[in-house]
C-alpha cells in the first residue's frame, strides 16, 4: 500500500488489510473450541467488520470520485497544497 | 429508563432531520440546526435520569454496553460538543455554499453531526471489543464525509483523502489488535478480558503485541505522536466546525475508549512498578508517547502562521498532557483517579477549544482567510470577539483562574505523585512553549494595526453562546467542584 500512488489502489489495499484481520479472527475462533464448537464471538465480529468495511469503501469511493472531478487525477502524491 | 435509549433517541432525531430536510426544504440550515440542537438539549436533560445495568442480567445489550458515571459524563460532553458544532455550522454555512456548486445542499452537513454524536455517545459506553469497533467506525465514517464536505474546495478534498486513507489504516490496526486480543483471551468483553489477562502466564509478548496494535489505532484517534501527521493538514483543510468537532468530540471519545482498554490491560493485578512485567512496559510506552506528544505538539506549534494549524498542534500537545494523566493510572496513589483527571482535562478543553473555533468561524465568514494575521486589530474592530478569544487562549495556555489551569494542575500533580520527574520537566517545557505561541494570537489581536476598520457582524445567538463559553472557562476555573460533582 505504501508504494502505491493511486487512491483507488490504496483503497483496495486497505480492504486486503481488513480481510487479513478477519482471517485472523476466524482462525482464532476456530482454534478455540467450546464443547466441540468454535467460539462464535470472533465470527460475529467478522460480520461487523465486513459490513463496516463496505460502508467505509462506499464513502471512500465517493471522496475519490469528488477528488477526480476537481483535479482530473487521483494520484495521491499530488496532494500537497497545504503548507508544512 | 435504560441508558441506551438515549442513543436511540439521537439516531431517531437524525432520521427525523433527514426527512424534514427532504420534505420541508424551506426549513433551511437555521431551522435544521435549531431543531437538532433542541432535540440534543432534551437528551442532555434526560441524561441524569437514566439507569445503568440491572443487577440480574436481563438482556444481551449489557454485554456490550455499560452506563457508569464516567460513561454518562462523556455522553454529556458529546452532546454539548455537538450542539455547539451545530451552532457553529450555521455561522459557517455561507462559506460552505461557495464551495458546493449548484445542487449541493448543506442540509446533510447539519445532520451528520447528530448521527456522529450517537456514535460518540455509544463509544463512551462501549465495553466490548465489538461495540468499540462499531461505534468507533460510526464516528469515523461520519467524519470522513464532514471533512471532505466542501467538494469544490481543494483543501477540503485533500484533507478528506488524507483522513480517509490514514483513518482506514488505523481501522486495520484496530481490527488486527482486536483479533490478537481475542486470540489470546478468547473473550470480547473488556471486564472479562481484564480478569483473563490477570490469570494468563508467559504470554507477555503476544499481549504486548496486541496492545501495541490497539495503541496505534487509538493514538491515531487522539492525535498522539507518532500518529499525528494527519492532524495539521486535516484541521486546515476541513470546514472549521468539523475541525472543532474532531478536536473535541473525536478526541474525547478516543480517550474514554483508550482509558477503558488501558484499564483492562493494567487491571488491579497487584504488580509493582519496575518489575519488567507487561503492565510495567505498557505504562512505560504510554509515558514515552505522552512525552513525545507534548514535545512535538508544543515545539511544532511555534512557527505556525495559520490559525487552524496552530490549533491542530495545540490539540496534539493537549493530547500529550491527557496521555500523561492516563499513564499515571497505575498504581493509583492520589485522591483523584486518573480517569477523573482525564475527564476533567477534556471537560476543561471543550469550552476553550470551542470558543476559539467559534470566533474563527465568525471571522472566516466575514473575511475569507484563516491566517493568524486576519485577527490583526480585532481588539479595536470587535472588542467582544477579541475578548472571548483572549479568554479562550488564556485557558488553553493554562493561565491561573481559568479552567485550563486546573486541568494542567491535576496532570502535574498526578505526574508528581508518581515521581515521573523527566515527564514533569517535559510538560513544563510544553506549557511554557504554549504561553509563547498562544501569545502570538493575543499580540495580533491587540498590538498589530488592523488592515481594515469594519467591525465584524455577530448574531445575537452567537453572541450569547460565546459569552456563555467565556463565562464557563472562568467560572469553572474558579469552582473546580462543579465538574468533579458531575463526575461522581
Amino acid at each position: 500500500m505504501i508504494i502505491r500512488r493511486s487512491a483507488l489502489v490504496i483503497l483496495m489495499c486497505l480492504e486486503i488489510m481488513l480481510s487479513a484481520a478477519n482471517l485472523a479472527l476466524v482462525a482464532f475462533s476456530r482454534f478455540r473450541l467450546e464443547a466441540g464448537l468454535p467460539d462464535y464471538d470472533g465470527q460475529m465480529l467478522v460480520f461487523f467488520v465486513i459490513t463496516v468495511a463496505a460502508a467505509e469503501v462506499a464513502v471512500g469511493l465517493a471522496i475519490v470520485v469528488a477528488l477526480f472531478r476537481s483535479r482530473r487525477t487521483i494520484d495521491v502524491t499530488t496532494l500537497t497544497s497545504m503548507s508544512h | 429508563m435504560p441508558a441506551y435509549i438515549l442513543e436511540l433517541i439521537v439516531v431517531g432525531l437524525g432520521l427525523i432531520l433527514l426527512l424534514l430536510e427532504s420534505f420541508l426544504p424551506r426549513l433551511g440550515a437555521k431551522g435544521l440546526a435549531a431543531i437538532g440542537s433542541v432535540g440534543l438539549l432534551v437528551v442532555l436533560f434526560l441524561l441524569p435520569s437514566v439507569t445503568g445495568a440491572p443487577s440480574e442480567s436481563t438482556g444481551i445489550i449489557w454485554k456490550f454496553y455499560s452506563a457508569d458515571s464516567l460513561a454518562l459524563f462523556y455522553k454529556g460532553l458529546a452532546l454539548i460538543t455537538t450542539i455547539l458544532v451545530l451552532m457553529m455550522s450555521v455561522v459557517y454555512v455561507p462559506v460552505m455554499q461557495r464551495y458546493l456548486g449548484t445542487g449541493g445542499g448543506v442540509g446533510e452537513y447539519l445532520i451528520l453531526p447528530v448521527f456522529t454524536c450517537a456514535g460518540l455517545m455509544w463509544m463512551a459506553s462501549a465495553n466490548d471489543l465489538t461495540s468499540i469497533f462499531v461505534s468507533l467506525e460510526v464516528v469515523t465514517i461520519g467524519f470522513y464525509i464532514m471533512v471532505a464536505y466542501m467538494r469544490r474546495n481543494v483543501g477540503s478534498l485533500e484533507a478528506g483523502v488524507k483522513y480517509l486513507i490514514l483513518g482506514a489504516v488505523s481501522t486495520g490496526f484496530l481490527v488486527y489488535g482486536i483479533a490478537f486480543l481475542f486470540g489470546v483471551t478468547g473473550q470480547t468483553n473488556l471486564d472479562v478480558i481484564s480478569t483473563v489477562l490477570g490469570l494468563l502466564e508467559g504470554q507477555d509478548k503476544i499481549i504486548l503485541f496486541s496492545f501495541a496494535l490497539l495503541l496505534v489505532a487509538f493514538g491515531f484517534k487522539v492525535a498522539a505522536v507518532p500518529f499525528q501527521m494527519w492532524v495539521p493538514d486535516v484541521y486546515q483543510g476541513a470546514p472549521t466546525p468539523t475541525a472543532a468537532f474532531l478536536s473535541v468530540g473525536s478526541k474525547a471519545a478516543g480517550f474514554i475508549v483508550l482509558s477503558r482498554i488501558v484499564d483492562a490491560f493494567l487491571g488491579d493485578h497487584g504488580v509493582q512498578t519496575g518489575d519488567g512485567s507487561y503492565q510495567d512496559q505498557i505504562q512505560r510506552v504510554l509515558l514515552v508517547v505522552a512525552g513525545a506528544t507534548i514535545l512535538f505538539g508544543s515545539l511544532a506549534a511555534i512557527p505556525q502562521t495559520n490559525f487552524k494549524r496552530l490549533m491542530a498542534y495545540s490539540s496534539i500537545s493537549h493530547a500529550g498532557f491527557i496521555l500523561l494523566a492516563l499513564a499515571c493510572a497505575y498504581p493509583v496513589r492520589m485522591d483523584m483517579a486518573s480517569g477523573e483527571v482525564v475527564a476533567f482535562y477534556l471537560a476543561a478543553y471543550l469550552p476553550m477549544t470551542m470558543a476559539a473555533f467559534f470566533v474563527l468561524c465568525i471571522v472566516r465568514s466575514s473575511r475569507g482567510e484563516e491566517e493568524i494575521s486576519v485577527l490583526d486589530g480585532l481588539g479595536k474592530r470587535s472588542p467582544f470577539l477579541a475578548f472571548v478569544l483572549l479568554v479562550s487562549v488564556m485557558g488553553l495556555a493554562g493561565i491561573p483562574l481559568t479552567v485550563g489551569f486546573l486541568g494542567k494542575l491535576y496532570v502535574f500533580q498526578a505526574a508528581l505523585d508518581q515521581g515521573h520527574f523527566v515527564l514533569l520537566a517535559i510538560a513544563t517545557l510544553g506549557a511554557a512553549a504554549g504561553f509563547y505561541y498562544y501569545f502570538k494570537v493575543v499580540r495580533s489581536m491587540y498590538w498589530n494595526a488592523p488592515s481594515d476598520q469594519d467591525a465584524i457582524a455577530v448574531g445575537t445567538g452567537s453572541r450569547v453562546l460565546l459569552a456563555l463559553l467565556a463565562a464557563a472557562i472562568i467560572f469553572l476555573g474558579l469552582n473546580q467542584g462543579i465538574i468533579l460533582g458531575f463526575l461522581r
